[in-house]
């Protein structure tokens, strides 16, 4: 047996030196995996940091992601560079040869495996060392990096990131390009309404030319906020020109008509009306009078008018008078369309007239007026020649009887004549009759509609806010709705019935009593879903942060009165205050 | 432990008493008294340098008288002739003789011993200085034609003299490499100095005793051949030498500025001969690092050349010496570190 031999054959040298070299070359893998993973660290944090700088503000859960990907990544880099940057024997020898100072018998006796005597020294060191003789470091000083470093990814997931500061830009400043906008296209006809003055004329042509101005501004480009107060003028004059029925210096004459009217329990409503500038309410309870079987109302409200007529003659309102004369003439052309209706209808013995009829008399509305009238034309147009014959001599001997009940200027009667009967309950049933400042009132509030629709074409509403808001002028103050965003109703009805979007409180329900007491302290937000990558939208929010003066749920409050939400931007411009009210916002904040 | 073992501490052993022997009548003076015994262990020949009174032909003097070998000294001066170094065919007188043989026979130098000292040897012509070459390097002399081969063990130990220049011929480098080292001769402290008077000053100087023969210096000096080199400290010894060379690569910048040639091969065979003779003084059959910086001055000192640029600078081969064995790992770069931490 060879001297470097243990008993059972085995180089004691050898062994010793193979299981001290493993656990050499382990704790030095160990020791360069510990590097890979404090770069690593290193290099995500400069990561997370840069992301943070320029891309987006990262969650706990990807601050956390990047540590360890980074710690992963260094680690495996440097596990494959210290495997493949391991120790050779000759290298491990050298080191167990310092460390044990051993005057280089390990090497040797690896580099000679006849040098008897430097293995059997080197064995008998290797066999005589403790571990901690050879140990490899594997913690360095520099691996405190990796705790602090592993600290500090910690605490940054506790950081909120930084609420984001969306900077304001001046409201409306943006410039607006339209072409083609067709409600300001329509606007411009009001030139062509028949006024009720030269006033009123020369109102609506500057009315239609700054609508075409505007229209011609628009489509070069102008400013959002002149756009918006341009519409809104535009919104307020069709508005305002609903309103000048009996005002300036014909407001003393509106009041006395109103006043006689008033004097007459018939025509009370009507009075009201007549104050609210209610053209088309005004007729609709006239009309009611007028299609009435009964003729004592219908009487009391012909006197009344003539009364308020001469009233408002009287007191220099001509055109209160005139429209007032109109209302009563028309009063007079429906009773007698309707005394007409109803004599020929009680001269045929017809089912559906007889139904036509009773409706008249059960709601007298000129639609049943019409209705009716259609329905004789078809009964006179089964009849025969002779029976058409009777029918106009009844109606011819009827009429002689009440001669004198009709004055010039009535509505058309039934022809005497068999043939033109049927052509004239046609008529009848097709005609629909109005004055002349209702046509004004209809043209003027589909004007209005046209200016807001321009207003909001100028202006669109956000999502979710309420609709254009405007509903009959006279009825404003139950139609104008309060939408949840400073938003404005939907469009009110003619009868004053609040628009969509409107918050008007329709409901009969008990709005008494209160939900359960909650403390906010415990209210936590559960919303995990993932952040878009790139810049944070406006208004979104990402962290929490405790309230602060000036600050809404979105928008970091930046001084005294905070930033301005978007939404809150020329609200006064598109609210429906009077134009007064604007003026004296733009006079403050414009001076 | 084995046979190899016992011979190696038995050297160390051998050694240890020699070098107390000597310090029975040489004071002080440890390094010189190693390397001194290293070069002869190692079968190299040394050069001692110091000034006069420090003891060096009193070291070689007792060396020689502790080992029981045929001692020579030469004097050197400047009239000296070669053949009063090697010897030279003299007229036979004696009629028998002479019908015997030759009309001429040899008269042996002082070169023919075992332990031949030169002292103050930069005193001789170099004429003179050169027939030392031959016997140095070949441990053989030609004398009127005729090779003669110099007795085994043969080592040349001289001597010379830094400070007086005047009327002085300095070796040639070829002869300077023939020394296997070169060993400076430092000024004895005070207490070495206390001690050589106690001794010198008194009535009796104390002889030393013979400690070793003949045979037992060659064997001590097969021995050191068999001292095992590991090749990464034969490669170290390498690296000292190659960085040596101002010309390579990895010189110190003190080698490049101030030397003009580096040592040679003889070089590094002196510096790993050296180093096992370190470890056969310490019982160890191997060579470590630590053996080769041992010996890295006595035996590179005398082997650079310096530029005119270092000469003027003052740089002297040992800063050299110093610079190469701080600047040159001995490890990989890699274990070097772990080794710091």
């Amino acid at each position: 047996m060879s001297s470097n031999s243990t008993a059972d054959g085995t180089d004691p040298f050898n062994h010793l030196f193979a299981r001290h070299a493993w656990r050499a070359r382990a704790a030095h893998v160990l020791r360069r995996t510990l590097h890979g993973v404090t770069v690593g660290l290193t290099l995500a944090g400069a990561s997370l940091a840069t992301t943070s700088h320029f891309l987006w503000s990262p969650r706990p859960i990807e601050k956390v992601g990047f540590g360890l990907v980074g710690m992963l990544l260094g680690a495996g880099v440097a596990t494959v560079i210290a495997r493949r940057r391991a120790w050779t024997d000759v290298e491990v020898a050298l080191f167990f040869d310092r460390r044990l100072g051993t005057h280089e018998a390990i090497v040797t006796a690896l580099e000679l495996p006849g040098a008897t005597t430097a293995r059997r020294a080197g064995g008998l060191a290797l066999r005589s060392a403790s571990s901690l003789a050879l140990r490899v470091t594997i913690l360095e000083r520099r691996h405190w990096a990796l705790a602090v470093g592993g600290v500090a990814f910690l605490l940054a997931t506790r950081v909120p990131p930084p609420a984001v500061v969306v900077p304001a830009t001046a409201p409306g400043s943006e410039t607006l390009v339209l072409t083609n906008v067709k409600a300001l296209e329509r606007l411009e006809h009001v030139a062509v309404l028949s006024a009720r003055d030269d006033g009123q004329r020369e109102r609506l042509l500057m009315i239609a030319k700054e609508a075409r101005k505007l229209r011609e501004d628009l489509a070069k480009g102008l400013a959002k906020r002149d756009a918006q107060d341009r519409t809104a003028r535009l919104a307020d004059a069709v508005r305002a020109e609903r309103l000048t029925l009996g005002s300036g210096e014909e407001r003393k004459g509106l009041e006395h008509a109103i006043a006689a009217l008033e004097r007459e329990a018939a025509t009370r409503q009507v009075a009201k009306e007549l104050g609210d500038h209610d053209v088309d309410a005004m007729e609709r309870e006239l009309e009611r009078h007028a299609n009435a079987r009964e003729a004592g109302d219908r009487e009391r409200a012909k006197k009344a008018l003539e009364a308020a007529e001469k009233a408002a003659q009287a007191a220099g309102a001509s055109g209160v008078a005139s429209s007032v004369a109109e209302e009563r003439e028309l009063l007079e052309r429906r009773a007698a369309r309707a005394a007409a209706l109803r004599e020929i209808a009680s001269a045929l013995h017809s089912k559906d007239v007889s139904e036509k009829l009773a409706k008249l008399d059960e709601s007298p509305s000129d639609a049943n007026a019409r209705e009716l009238a259609e329905a004789l034309a078809e009964a006179v147009s089964k009849l025969s020649k002779e029976e058409r014959e009777k029918l106009a001599a009844k109606l011819a001997e009827h009429h002689a009887s009440i001669a004198g009940a009709r004055r010039e200027g009535a509505s058309p009667a039934p022809s005497a004549r068999a043939a033109d009967l049927e052509r004239s309950l046609r008529e009848m049933a097709r005609d629909e009759e109005g004055t002349k400042e209702s046509a004004r009132d209809d043209a003027l509030a589909g004007a209005q509609k046209d200016a807001e629709e321009a207003a909001n074409e100028v202006s669109p509403n956000p999502a979710g806010s309420g609709g254009s808001g405007h509903g009959d002028p006279r009825t404003a103050s139950s139609e104008i709705g309060q939408g949840p965003t400073a938003g404005r109703a939907g469009l009110g009805g003619s009868s004053g019935q609040p628009g969509v979007g409107s918050h008007h409180d329709t409901g009969r329900g008990n709005h008494a009593g209160a939900t359960e007491h909650l403390a906010s302290s415990s209210f936590k937000a559960r919303a995990q879903g993932p952040l878009r990558p790139g810049p944070q939208m406006p208004g979104s929010t990402t962290a929490w942060r405790p309230g602060e003066a000036g600050g809404t749920a979105d928008v970091r409050g930046t001084g005294a009165l905070g930033a301005t939400s978007s939404d809150e931007l020329s609200g006064t411009e598109r609210s429906d205050v009077p134009q007064e009210y604007r003026d004296q916002v733009h006079k403050y904040f414009r001076p | 432990m084995t046979e190899l073992e016992s011979k190696l501490r038995q050297a160390a052993e051998t050694i240890k008493t020699l070098k107390a022997a000597i310090g029975t009548a040489v004071v002080g003076q440890h390094n010189v008294l190693d390397e001194v015994l290293f070069a002869v262990v190692a079968g190299g020949h040394a050069l001692l340098e110091g000034a006069p009174g420090l003891g060096k032909t009193l070291l070689v003097r007792t060396l020689a008288a502790t080992l029981d070998l045929r001692y020579s000294r030469i004097q050197f001066t400047p009239d000296l002739m070669p053949s009063d170094v090697t010897g030279t065919n003299v007229l036979v007188l004696d009629p028998e003789a002479r019908a015997k043989g030759s009309a001429f026979a040899l008269e042996r130098g002082p070169i023919f011993g075992n332990i031949v000292l030169a002292d103050e040897i930069n005193r001789a012509t170099p004429k003179t200085q050169s027939a030392l070459l031959e016997a140095m390097a070949e441990h053989a002399v030609t004398i009127a034609g005729t090779r003669h081969a110099l007795p085994d063990p043969f080592f040349v130990l001289a001597t010379e003299n830094p400070i007086e220049m005047e009327g002085t011929y300095p070796l040639p480098e070829a002869q300077l490499d023939r020394f296997l080292f070169k060993v400076v001769v430092p000024s004895p402290s005070e207490d070495e100095l206390c001690e050589v008077l106690a001794r010198t000053t008194g009535r009796e100087v104390p002889a030393p005793a013979k400690v070793l023969g003949r045979e037992a210096v060659l064997e001590l000096r097969a021995l050191c051949r068999d001292v095992a080199v590991a090749a990464s400290v034969a490669r170290y010894a390498a690296r000292l030498v190659r960085a040596s060379e101002p010309t390579s690569a990895e010189a110190p910048p003190v080698v490049k500025r101030g030397l003009r040639f580096g040592a040679g091969v003889r070089g590094a065979q002196s510096l790993v001969l050296g180093a096992k003779a370190v470890a056969l003084s310490e019982g160890r059959g191997h060579i470590g690092f630590a053996d080769i910086a041992r010996v890295a001055k006595p035996a590179l000192r005398h082997r650079m050349i310096r530029s005119f640029e270092g000469e003027a600078e003052g740089i002297d081969t040992d800063t050299v010496v110093d610079a190469l064995l701080r600047d040159v790992p001995e490890r990989p770069k890699s274990v070097d570190a772990e080794v710091r931490q």
